[in-house]
């Protein structure tokens, strides 16, 4: 078996490594199990795979089919130095599995009492019922038992028992990446099943539906003809869409080519676009943490984005442009970039662009410089709430932005910090606005604060 | 406006030696006879119009005793020469293949076929009014065609030389026959002096750039007028691309009789289009055609340039000087005819399907003002959004950056402002602005404007009334 799951069990880091540096690959994917390479990684207590792995932004907590995540195949296994890595990366010590089990169960289970006092000491429970009526103190040999119940008196835990509830129909654990979605560039347009129609814009109609089993969102292209040259440069230029390997980027699945029909498919997130959360009525609320939290994402997937050796053309940032996953991770969606064939000479949200980029050809700009004016549009965006200039038509704000001008304004009311990274990053002088890799620490200094 | 009207004739790339650039005032005169606003140049500058009018004089007075020097074919050959003496003739497209249009004299010395019998020629040439067709350089050989015992050697010789020799119509081998007239025999040919006449060059110019455009599809490129035409071959594309008709002619013939024939079906089609009987008297013929004739090329070029309202603007009333040799009596006599090869027109739009516009223009002028007023009126309350106002319906479209605007302002979008030239400086950025908003046009899904690019470019008001009706329909009720 020459596989990535293979590999991530035996360790071979250089093979892991080379894998991970093709952007088609998803490395949230899971096997047929839905072991994903972290739950491999893990189990097999290979830390060298498991650091790049959570550095190139692997999910913490996916689930396999028995809902374990790496944690307890960590904790079971008795590796605490990855372990201890999991939890410093945010791991959910009390994460539960389909037996009612928390890492802290196996730790106590397998005797692992060094693994177990670090849990223990990252927040795990004590009193946490399995599915059998087991705390993990039931399972406890010898001494350990007392010392981690004296531990826990220490840190203040509640020691009521917490009764299992099964809560695997609440649809609240993210599971591994259905290995299928990053498999299949070229998709049978037959084998979709479209349902429901979301909403019709300028660049084609969205429609909801099922592909082999995931919740897709397809995007039927808009196209005055289909000719045979338009289909062979969407044959060209989808697969640079297809970026599975960065956690705030979120790929394009795959396409059908089916003239007169172009689909772009991609995965279906119920929360939609960061545009629909700030300004519709989402349900969520989006505090100055949670907006900063929004930034660091969009921040960290334009900066993988920019680091690619050839830039994806007509990948116009806007908050319409980015989606929120499930876990609130903010992912900046590559079906919204342009084809080259489409929308030619039509802006419809110049509100986002640098005023040089409505003017000049993109090879005669910076296109990063550019980026970031928008990443700051959209920062003031989420700061205020507003959308920017909302009474103008978009040849209105574009000629005002182009030609005379126009700039949003940040109100005093707004935090410091936020509006002085506004101000850096809407410099008029594009060579003087920072990159994305020098606004990424900025960002996460500000989300610790 | 008047600037902008004098360098429009120049389309696509190549610009011919235009007058433009330098600005001669005795030209600008000769593009605009009838333009009122244009005459300020030249009553600027009086003595400037004295020198137009002694030109034109100029070149009608002849010169009678200078005509033996202007030995019909020699004439006629250097004007050949130009082109024969760079190559072959022959068109190659660097891209690909393409269909070679071979030089007459180049083909028949490399076929070798037997030199046509003079005798031939003239039977089939019965008529007067045209020259005979210029002989081509004989191969060597001729002479020695009687000879029985040509050996395997010479022929080779023979061969190395037909494909060698740069197929010269100066060569000294022309026989002196050629430029032999019989009795009563004419000839015709342009005044050398017309020649240089910038009109007919830019004429010549223009109608080769608009060949080229047509059978760009077809991979020909047309380079010399006469050197490519005479054989029919062009205008059979030609024909064929613009009726998108296929014309049951032989493709490539390189005798002269399937030569000759093909051009007598070429222009029976030709003349069939046009809406010309059969017989009668043309400007053109299978004789002066196939003779390289260059002023019946011009003639059937643009007539059919008209008919098919070819995106161009030639330039009007392009009358040129034609002598005319005959020989009587053993004299040469000749005569200076004026040829007038374009006219003035009032339409740039030339024909198509009669609508509601032509019916306003011919007869209700009263109203036009008030389709105006409201087309005004609508375009300016979109673009004044934007702080923009048209004055001139006549004039402030012809760039298409108001076009582009509009179409943005109309369907809710930003036009990017590296799509269209903002400030356009030539013809080629405003026709490339009215291009893009036709496409964007399409885009919003009306139909491709009847106008052409061209049309609006070259301020056809009766074009930029149906694009902007076009657009008042859908868009009327929008704000």
């Amino acid at each position: 078996m020459d596989d990535i799951f293979h590999w991530c069990r035996e360790g071979n880091t250089v093979q892991v490594r080379l894998w991970l540096d093709d952007t088609e690959h998803d490395l949230n994917q899971g096997d047929d199990h839905g072991f994903s390479l972290l739950h491999w990684a893990a189990k097999e207590g290979h830390l060298g795979i498991v650091e790049m792995l959570v550095t190139r932004g692997a999910r913490i907590n996916p689930t396999n089919l028995g809902d374990d995540i790496p944690l307890h195949l960590a904790a079971a296994h008795g590796f605490r130095d990855v372990v201890s890595l999991l939890l410093r990366n945010k791991a959910d010590v009390n994460f539960v599995n389909e037996h009612g089990n928390t890492p802290l169960h196996y730790a106590c289970f397998w005797a692992f009492s060094a693994i177990a006092e670090d849990l223990v000491n990252a927040g795990a429970s004590v009193s946490i019922a399995n599915k059998y009526g087991d705390v993990p103190l039931n399972k406890c040999r010898g001494a350990m038992a007392k010392r981690l119940h004296s531990m826990a008196v220490e840190s203040g835990q509640n020691l009521e028992k917490i009764a299992f509830k099964d809560q695997s129909w609440l649809g609240l654990k993210t599971r591994s990446r259905d290995a299928t979605l990053s498999r299949h560039k070229g998709i049978n347009i037959d084998e979709l099943a479209l349902h429901s129609k979301i909403s019709l814009s300028p660049s084609g109609e969205l429609w909801r539906g099922k592909w082999q089993g995931n919740e897709i969102v397809a995007k039927i292209l808009a196209l005055r003809e289909c000719s045979p040259r338009i289909c062979r440069d969407f044959n060209d230029e989808f697969p640079r869409l297809r970026i599975f390997s960065h956690p705030n980027v979120l790929p394009v699945v795959g396409c059908c080519n089916h003239p007169p029909n172009l689909v772009v498919i991609t995965q279906y997130l119920p929360y939609g676009s960061l545009f629909t959360l700030l300004h519709q009525d989402s349900g969520v609320v989006v505090d100055t943490a949670q907006a900063l939290k929004f930034a660091l994402d969009i921040a960290r997937g334009m900066a993988f984005i920019h680091s690619l050796d050839k830039l994806v053309p007509n990948l116009y940032l806007s908050s319409k442009h980015v989606m929120i996953d499930d876990d609130l991770t903010a992912r900046v969606s590559m079906a919204d970039a342009k084809f080259s064939f489409q929308e030619r000479g039509k802006l419809y949200s110049p509100q986002w662009f640098s005023p040089e980029a409505l003017q000049k050809k993109p090879k005669d700009i910076n296109v990063k410089a550019s980026d970031m004016w928008s990443f700051a549009v959209t920062l003031w965006e989420m700061a205020t709430r507003e959308v920017p200039f909302a009474d103008l038509t978009p040849m209105e704000a574009g000629m005002k932005i182009a030609l005379e001008g126009l700039r949003v304004n940040v109100p005093p009311g707004i935090s410091s910090h936020i509006s002085k990274l506004i101000r850096i990053c809407m410099n008029e002088d594009p060579g003087k606005r920072p990159s994305f890799d020098m606004i990424i620490p900025i960002l996460e200094k500000m989300c610790t604060q | 406006m008047s600037r902008f009207k004098c360098s429009s004739p120049t389309m696509g790339g190549a610009a011919p030696p235009s007058p433009v650039r330098t600005p001669s005032p005795a030209q600008a005169t000769l593009l605009h006879p009838n333009e009122p606003n244009v005459s300020d140049t030249s009553d600027d500058e009086p003595e400037l119009r004295v020198l137009t009018d002694s030109s034109r004089e100029g070149s009608i007075s002849p010169l009678p005793p200078k005509i033996i020097d202007y030995v019909p074919k020699k004439v006629m050959f250097v004007q050949a020469g130009d082109e024969s003496t760079d190559g072959d003739g022959g068109v190659l497209n660097p891209q690909g293949p393409s269909i070679i249009i071979s030089d007459a004299h180049t083909t028949e010395a490399l076929l070798c076929s037997r030199p046509t019998q003079d005798g031939s020629t003239v039977e089939v040439g019965q008529t007067k009014m045209a020259t005979q067709r210029p002989k081509s350089p004989r191969p060597n050989t001729t002479p020695k065609k009687d000879e029985p015992n040509e050996s395997f050697w010479d022929k080779l010789v023979e061969g190395k030389h037909a494909i060698d020799s740069p197929g010269s119509p100066m060569s000294v081998d022309v026989p002196p026959d050629d430029y032999n007239l019989d009795d009563n025999e004419e000839r015709s040919m342009i005044e050398p002096r017309s020649y240089e006449d910038p009109k007919l060059k830019e004429l010549i110019a223009i109608l080769i750039e608009w060949i080229n455009d047509v059978l760009a599809p077809d991979r020909i490129i047309v380079k010399h007028i006469e050197e490519d035409l005479y054989d029919g071959m062009v205008f059979h594309k030609l024909i064929e691309r613009l009726t998108n008709n296929t014309l049951d002619v032989q493709e490539v013939t390189q005798s002269e009789t399937g030569q000759r024939q093909k051009l007598r079906i070429v222009l029976n089609a030709a003349n069939h289009i046009l809406g010309l009987g059969r017989y009668g008297p043309h400007k053109w013929s299978v004789d002066s055609i196939h003779s390289k004739n260059i002023v019946a090329i011009l003639h059937l070029l643009v007539a059919l340039a008209r008919n098919f309202r070819a995106p161009i603007k030639m330039p009007e009333n392009c009358i040129i000087s034609v002598v005319i040799v005959q020989k009587r009596d053993g004299q040469l006599n000749h005569r200076i005819v004026n040829e007038e090869l374009t006219g003035t027109y009032d339409d740039l739009g030339l024909r198509c399907e009669r609508d509601a516009f032509d019916t306003l223009f011919d007869h209700a002028p009263d109203k036009l003002m008030v389709v105006k007023r409201s087309l005004v009126t609508f375009v300016n309350k979109q673009l004044n959004k934007i702080n923009l106002e048209i004055q001139n319906m006549e004039t402030d479209f012809c760039d298409g950056v108001y076009l582009c605007l509009l179409m943005g302002l109309l369907e809710g979008y930003f036009v990017p402002l590296h799509h269209f030239f903002l400030t356009p400086q030539t013809f080629e950025d405003k026709l490339h602005n009215v291009s893009q908003s036709f496409e964007l046009m399409m885009d919003a899904g009306l139909a491709r404007p009847k106008a052409r690019p061209e049309d609006i470019v070259n301020s056809d008001l009766k074009s930029t009334l149906r694009v902007l009706y076009n657009l008042f329909t859908r868009y009327k009720n929008t704000n």
